[in-house]
């Protein structure tokens, strides 16, 4: 099958950046998106040309490192699918497609379709994990936990980092990421020490990098590649907002 | 625990909860919820202009409002403050949504989202518009088309005398078909917002919306409606 392409190419954060037209002949269906890339990419290196710069990992769709918009669609049209997953059986002989990247002021451009996401890696750290004592291992089961929470904090701990969620969202929020890793730990009893400090240190820090606000449209949910549910935004809300009043700053600064 | 994230301002508890996104929508979810509230007390209250008796108990209940201050106050500063709180917070966060993309899209697909999700912001100014003119329309008595003849103790007259204009008929109507599909969506977002949800009641927290998205739409619109047609006279 035949593609054409539209790709945004950016030399670099200072570029201005544009779309430029490829052409793709020889496709086959069974390759996966990533390696239709990969081909045109040969092409433009034997032709002396950039290759378009494209994040990516294991190609396995548990990394996180890929992504961009196809045709105005985060990971492209195929519902919980990471781009590196997306085959192209999905289209059709003729297609013209718009590849770009995620657009967030949190979320810079590095060149062409990468984009710098560690402003999440800056929420994590300031809360998304739990302090315990190293030394001797505990007991495994000293800690029960009841099965419907390990379901609900496996579901949110699936998310991995991706940013399509920002990407989707007409606010560029980055609620479903941060509600994602404020859940997994709220709903484990190893991450209740810390569950009211984490629910506002990560709000706050999700303020802080410049993502936008929460309109619960449901957009970053359709696209998730990972089904991450906007349920755990609710619970995130929740959190931030009784932490609010259960929060005593010297009770705060003790802990720091 | 350490803390990576250092305070978003030095202001005290209510002053960071205020000053960040969440604290914003949870100001609006229960100014919305005040909103609505009073939003069912006015429009039951309006259509007793049905009663058939040329307004004898519209009137009467006009008075009855007029004559106990501290309900007909009350209500105006809570719904007032609620009003003046929601659209800070929405013209805020609205401002914050803009800085968020400063460069957009040439091509962004909405999946799934709802015409009214994505249109809170515009049709909820246009019910501030909407709001301003009604006050100064039916509350004031100073703006047109009944400006000369408005009476502060004939509101029946008032409303018969106004909708026999079709176009302010439409205006009313588009209003409140604006305030219903805001209603669609907040009165579904405000449980979300405050961290209301469950899987079990979810799907009827979104039906509930609808209905009384609508309700609240029709209600309201057949006032005007039924007069223009000489139902109501
Ligand atoms: C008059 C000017 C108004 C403006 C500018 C306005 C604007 C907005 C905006 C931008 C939202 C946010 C939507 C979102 O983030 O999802 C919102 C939510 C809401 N509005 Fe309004 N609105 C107005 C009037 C009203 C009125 C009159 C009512 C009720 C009768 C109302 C009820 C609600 C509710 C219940 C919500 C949901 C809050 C939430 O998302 O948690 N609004 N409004
Ligand atoms: S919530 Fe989903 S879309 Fe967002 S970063 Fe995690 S995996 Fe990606
Ligand atoms: S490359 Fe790892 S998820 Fe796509």
């Amino acid at each position: 099958m035949r593609i054409t392409l539209n790709v945004w190419r950016q030399k670099n954060a200072q570029d201005k950046g544009g779309f430029e037209k490829y052409d793709a002949p020889n496709v086959s269906e069974d390759m996966s998106f990533l390696e239709m890339l990969d081909v045109v990419n040969e092409g433009l290196i034997s032709a002396g040309k950039d290759p378009i710069a494209f994040d990516h990992d294991c190609r396995e769709g548990i990394c996180g490192m890929c992504g961009f918009m196809i045709s105005g669609v985060a990971h492209g049209p195929e519902s919980g699918t990471t781009v590196c997953q997306l085959h192209m059986r999905k289209f059709k002989d003729g297609d013209e497609l718009w590849l770009e990247p995620w657009r967030a002021k949190a979320f810079p451009v590095l060149r062409d379709l990468t984009v710098d996401r560690s402003a999440f890696d800056r929420i994590i750290a300031s809360g998304g994990f739990v302090s315990v004592h190293t030394g001797s291992a505990i007991d495994g089961n000293a800690i029960a936990v009841p099965k419907p929470a390990a379901d609900l904090a496996m579901d949110a701990a699936a998310c991995i980092g991706c940013g399509a969620c920002v990407a989707a969202c007409p606010n560029a929020s980055a609620s479903l990421f941060t509600s994602a890793k404020i859940s997994h730990l709220a709903l484990l009893p190893q991450g209740q020490p810390e569950r009211d400090r984490r629910a506002i240190n990560m709000v706050e820090r999700m303020n802080a990098e410049g993502f936008g606000h929460c309109t619960n449209i449901g957009e970053c949910e359709a696209v998730c590649p990972k089904e991450i549910k906007i349920e755990n935004i609710a619970r995130m809300n929740r959190d931030y907002i009784c932490a609010s009043f259960k929060d005593r700053p010297a009770v705060a600064r003790l802990a720091d | 625990m350490s803390s990576a994230a250092s305070p978003a301002c030095d202001c005290g508890p209510l002053g960071r909860f205020v000053s960040s996104s969440l604290g914003k929508k949870a100001i609006m979810a229960v100014t919305g919820f005040v909103m609505f509230g009073f939003v069912v007390g006015h429009m039951v209250g309006n259509l007793q202009v049905f009663a058939g008796d040329g307004g004898v108990k519209l009137n009467a209940y006009a008075a009855f409002l007029k004559n106990t201050p501290a309900l007909l106050w009350g209500t105006r500063i809570v719904v007032g403050l609620s009003l003046v709180l929601h659209v800070w917070a929405a013209a805020t966060l609205k401002r914050l949504s803009n800085e968020a993309r400063p460069v957009q899209y040439k091509m962004r697909k909405d999946i799934q989202a709802s015409v009214p999700s994505r249109n809170m912001f515009w049709g909820g100014i246009s019910l501030l518009f909407y709001v301003i003119y009604h006050l100064l329309h039916l509350t004031v008595g100073v703006a047109s088309p009944i400006a000369g003849t408005f009476s502060h103790d004939n509101v029946y007259g008032n409303m018969v005398a106004s909708f026999q204009n079709p176009a302010l008929v439409g205006v009313y109507v588009f209003a409140m078909i604006a305030l219903g599909m805001h209603l669609y969506h907040g009165l579904y977002s405000l449980f979300q917002t405050l961290g209301l949800n469950h899987p079990g009641y979810m799907p009827r927290i979104r039906t509930g919306a609808k209905v009384f998205g609508a309700l609240i739409a029709l209600g309201f619109s057949s006032m005007p409606v039924a007069i223009l047609l000489g139902a109501v006279k």
